[in-house]
């Protein structure tokens, strides 16, 4: 039933009121402009001229948006203009939009939605937006993409057609204390597995008194998922259904301990981790981390390195975890969805406007970015590493995941099951099973053996 | 009254002591705005001014047109008072004074509807709203806060305390109702006015849902909205410096706002909200 | 009361055009949306709205984190309003006394945080619950051991409980105060007569003359607890705490709203509050009796 039916039957109450007894009716007319498909607009013409309204964060991504749309405009003598609308990424987009996707109001022409907040979204208002796989983005381009964003994006409706244009993606890679752990004795490039990590860990904390790294006081979450993933175990198989039982995830809390019990850890609040890591050997983080590290501790330049997150065995093959990525989307009901599509597959495929979202310091999903001059850049802060050719051969390893809109809670019941077991002494079998049965029971779905 | 439970210098203590607990935080927030990062996230809390104030309020302005959003705010903040002040004083004013038929049903409608939490009927506002082309205007902000459940009960309750004999005489003397309410019951009930208006005042300032959902162009953001884009915004560092120094200047103006009302009318209102 | 309700004049013109401005706007933005939010509770709610039954209802009470969620809320109200209501009249009391100099400056500054908004206050107590924040400073300055404030379930209800009675403490003083007001003093001098020293008139005058106003703000109190999620949201990042401590019905239903997008459930979750809302105001009514009117 459309809501304006229903406003219809409440007419009793509002017929007192001119206001509201005019107001029923017109949303589904509207709705119907948006009847084009992504095939027709596929062959339509380049648009010249008008305004894209975006919604996305203000900084590098907006910033991003407007030098790609100078070298589209150059390109194809457009002279399109972008409003971009300062919307915080997360929730605060998500309050933004599902309002005016349930009253069936005009939409932006282009949304920046985190993959995390896609799938909440998706599952409720998938009719509502344009698919870049009918609009041919992904046949032409999909392949020049990370394969783990492509799936991920691949699976975030429903229908397992894919709507989204990838924009940024991150794996979790390893920051590290060069100079300290040099000043332990140690060479970090001998580092490749958890084990030898942990001794190099016992060694920096005998020379230096530093510890390895930080775990949260609440209960360890970030390296449950890390270590699970890095055996190329996703948390949520393809069907939506619970992996926290499997074998992979109490190997992930057996590495914990170890490291527990040696002693090497900083236990803090979430909030602080970044902050207390800064002091300790190592701290395991998304790419995006580089640039608050500059940013917030410029004592420290020179110091730290990036490197791949140490692996369970030497023999299997190692995954990179996932942190965590956004993509642009189209609403049906906008004002300029051609020139949207038509912009945003530019802007997501031209090496130069790629080179200009890394020199704003983004991690392009898009791996012809990483053939460009830009991504060969060396930053002080790391030692003239060049950081985003490392991050970029993390990613190609990424294991392949997916979003669903329970995904994000997951992480508060896999926290209470690390306190659980950390502070109750709880066993790591008993405590999964319990967190497992109160998660299933919300959400009704299966947990697998 | 001989009670002497206390000494006064215990007393004074005790007082002394609240006003420290209740005056600190805003005491930190104004000075953690003159600081950067590396003193606020610092290993200990540190009260001691720095010198960034002009560096994070340069920040807040070139990054946000923050005068422009003090701008808004505070029209769609005065507007909407003033508006929803006397709407509700009206209201709080008939349900105390009048019978009529409905009037218990009304009382009791607004009563229920109190308990609704804002986030269940944020979705059919919005809805509403967009059917008589109200988004991403200032009324579209203003509208939903107008007809303040908490402000007509409150007045309904300082209402009841204004005698009805001046009323009586009034009509004898062959006052309307309206006259009686605008040049009788208006000035004797202005304590409790301006009482209503500073919680109407502290709503629409600090209100952060509606503007975000009704407002889609940076430049008619409020306050709230600007907070929430800087804390929430995963994807550029913070600058605690400059959050701290928006904190300021949007809860201190409004502080000395009230400071000042009490010296101007005293009485504090709530005091006569119940009897 | 009673008796001018009795007086009260018939001059329904007057009054409906009174209230009409008032009328229009509640129906537009509070009443039509209300019982939109009753109809969405028994729906699926996207892009069109399809009834479910009650599904939505059935969901949300097969999740143990909604009933852990009234009991967390019940825990703050139990320890954080009783602590309050005494701490607010130990400072009414002592406002009241004439011979105190700078009462209203006092008065004005405990009133602020009713004032100021929770979102910058709640950011501001974070810096102090920080490990070696301001609150750690002051403990181990006595000699105390630092205390893991949001990282201990026990520790993160305190500190939850913490904010809560310094937002409202002003609050119930400034209640209080006129309250205390109201009470003439010769009750006090018949008692200083009888011998009753000043403890025993606090227990035996102040507080039973002040039942029906405590009993308001706490039955007020607890429904705004219900709702509350600003300041479990800042302090936590998830809103959720330690073993789920700090998560309020509130919490709770932002959660469902805004990270799931299913405001079919998130409505259900809403009227369960409306119904302990009105349950918690009809112990009141009993419990304060006529004199407690509304």
């Amino acid at each position: 039933m459309k809501l304006s039916k229903f406003l219809g039957g409440v007419a009793v109450v509002a017929a007192v009121l001119t206001l509201a007894g005019c107001s029923g009716g017109t949303s589904s007319k509207d709705s119907k402009s948006g009847n084009k498909t992504e095939a027709d607009l596929a062959k339509a013409e380049r648009v010249k001229t008008g305004t894209l309204e975006v919604y996305a964060p203000k900084g590098k991504n907006t910033d991003y948006l407007q030098e790609s749309l100078k070298i589209y405009n150059k390109k194809y003598k457009t002279s399109l203009k972008i409003k971009a609308v300062d919307v915080a990424p997360n929730v605060p987009m998500v309050q933004k939009i599902t309002p005016k996707l349930v009253a069936g109001e005009k939409m932006p022409d282009l949304i920046f939605l985190q993959d995390s907040n896609a799938g909440s979204i998706f599952n409720k208002f998938e009719k509502n937006f344009y698919s870049s796989e009918d609009y041919g983005f992904v046949k032409k381009y999909g392949s020049n993409f990370y394969s783990a964003k492509m799936n991920m994006l691949a699976n975030v409706a429903p229908s397992k057609k894919t709507y989204g244009f990838p924009n940024d993606w991150g794996n979790a890679a390893m920051f590290y204390n060069d100079k300290a752990f040099k000043s332990a004795g140690i060479d970090m490039d001998d580092i490749k597995t958890w084990d030898e990590f942990i001794e190099a860990g016992k060694q920096l904390k005998a020379k230096t008194g530093k510890n390895l790294l930080f775990m949260r006081d609440t209960g360890e979450l970030d390296l449950v998922n890390y270590l699970t993933e890095e055996q190329g175990l996703s948390m949520f198989d393809k069907s939506g259904n619970l992996n926290l039982l499997k074998p992979e995830v109490k190997k992930a809390y057996q590495i914990i301990k170890k490291i527990q019990d040696a002693d090497l850890v900083s236990y803090g609040n979430s909030k602080d981790y970044t902050a207390i890591g800064q002091k300790c050997g190592a701290i395991f983080a998304g790419g995006w981390l580089a640039s608050y590290q500059a940013n917030d501790y410029p004592d420290d330049s020179g110091d730290w390195r990036i490197g791949k997150v140490p692996a369970i065995s030497e023999s299997a093959k190692s995954y990179s975890p996932m942190s965590g990525g956004s993509s642009y989307y189209v609403p049906k009901k906008s004002n300029n969805p051609t020139a949207a599509l038509q912009f945003i597959s530019f802007a997501l495929t031209n090496q130069d406007c790629l080179a200009s979202y890394m020199d704003l310091s983004g991690l392009p999903a898009n791996t012809k970015a990483y053939d460009t001059e830009a991504s060969h850049k060396k930053f002080a802060y790391y030692g003239d590493q060049e950081i985003l050719q490392t991050l970029n051969e993390i990613s190609k390893d990424s294991i392949e995941g997916y979003a669903f809109p329970y995904t994000a809670d997951l992480g508060n019941y896999i926290e209470a099951a690390s306190y659980d077991i950390k502070k109750n002494g709880t066993s790591v079998d008993k405590a999964l099973q319990k967190q497992a049965d109160e998660f299933v029971a919300k959400y009704s779905i299966k947990v697998n053996k | 009254m001989k009670r002497k439970i206390f000494r006064p210098t215990i007393i004074y203590l005790v007082l002394i002591v609240g006003l420290v607990v209740f005056a600190l935080p805003y005491v930190y927030m104004i000075i953690a705005a003159t600081q950067n990062n590396a003193t606020i996230l610092g290993e200990k809390i540190n009260f001691t001014p720095g010198p960034y104030f002009m560096k994070n309020l340069k920040e807040i302005q070139e990054k946000y047109n923050y005068v422009k959003v003090l701008w808004n705010s505070a029209f769609i903040t005065i507007v909407g008072t003033i508006l929803s002040t006397f709407i509700t004083t009206l209201a709080g004013y008939v349900m105390a004074k009048y019978r009529f038929k409905g009037s218990n049903l009304i009382f009791n409608l607004v009563m229920i509807s109190r308990m609704v939490p804002g986030f269940a009927v944020l979705i059919p506002t919005f809805y509403i709203l967009s059917k008589v082309g109200l988004t991403n205007t200032y009324a579209g902000v203003i509208i939903p806060g107008l007809a303040s459940t908490t402000s007509v009960f409150m007045m309904r309750q300082y209402a009841q305390k204004f005698p009805t004999e001046l009323m009586e005489a009034a009509r004898i003397d062959g006052a309307g109702e309206w006259t009686i309410f605008l040049k009788i019951a208006m000035p004797v009930l202005t304590p409790s006015i301006i009482t209503t208006a500073l919680l109407t005042f502290m709503g629409y300032w600090n209100s952060y849902l509606m503007p975000l959902v009704i407002l889609s162009d940076s430049s008619k953001f409020t306050i709230p909205l600007v907070i929430q884009n800087m804390t929430q915004n995963s994807y550029d560092p913070l600058n605690y410096g400059a959050l701290m120094a928006i904190l300021a200047t949007s809860v201190v103006p409004v502080v000395l706002i009230y400071m000042w009302l009490q010296t101007k009318f005293k009485s504090n209102g709530i005091d006569s909200a119940i009897k | 009361m009673n008796k001018r309700r009795k007086k009260i004049t018939n001059f329904s013109k007057a009054a409906y055009s009174m209230m009409l401005p008032f009328l229009i706007f509640f129906i537009i933005t509070i009443l039509i949306p209300t019982i939109m939010s009753l109809w969405f509770s028994f729906s699926q709610v996207s892009d069109s709205i399809d009834f479910v039954g009650l599904s939505n209802f059935k969901a949300i009470f097969k999740d143990p984190l909604f009933f852990k969620s009234y009991y967390n809320v019940f825990i703050f109200m139990f320890f954080s309003i009783p602590i309050t209501v005494l701490l607010a009249l130990i400072f009414a009391v002592l406002l009241n006394k004439p011979t105190i100099k700078g009462r209203g400056f006092f008065r004005t500054v405990y009133y602020l945080p009713a004032v100021t908004s929770i979102v910058a206050v709640s950011s501001v107590f974070l810096t102090f619950y920080n490990p070696t924040g301001l609150f750690n400073a002051v403990v181990t300055a006595f000699g105390g051991q630092p205390i893991p404030w949001l990282t201990d379930p026990f520790w993160a209800r305190v500190s939850i409980i913490i904010i809560s009675i310094w937002l409202n403490v002003g609050y119930y003083t400034v209640l209080f105060l006129a309250g205390l007001q109201n009470i003439s003093g010769e009750i006090y001098e018949s008692a200083d007569i009888d011998g009753a020293n000043s403890f025993q008139q606090f227990f035996k005058i102040t507080i039973p003359m002040l039942k029906p106003v405590i009993l308001m703000g706490m039955i007020l109190s607890t429904i705004n607890g219900l709702g509350a999620f600003e300041v479990p949201n800042i302090l936590f990042k998830n809103g959720f705490g330690p073993e789920s401590s700090a998560v309020t019905v509130g919490v709770n239903l932002y959660k469902t709203s805004f990270e799931m997008v299913d405001f079919g459930k998130a409505s259900a979750i809403s009227w369960t509050m409306v119904i302990v809302a009105a349950i918690l105001s009809v112990i009141q009514f009993i419990i304060g009796g006529k004199d407690n009117e509304a």
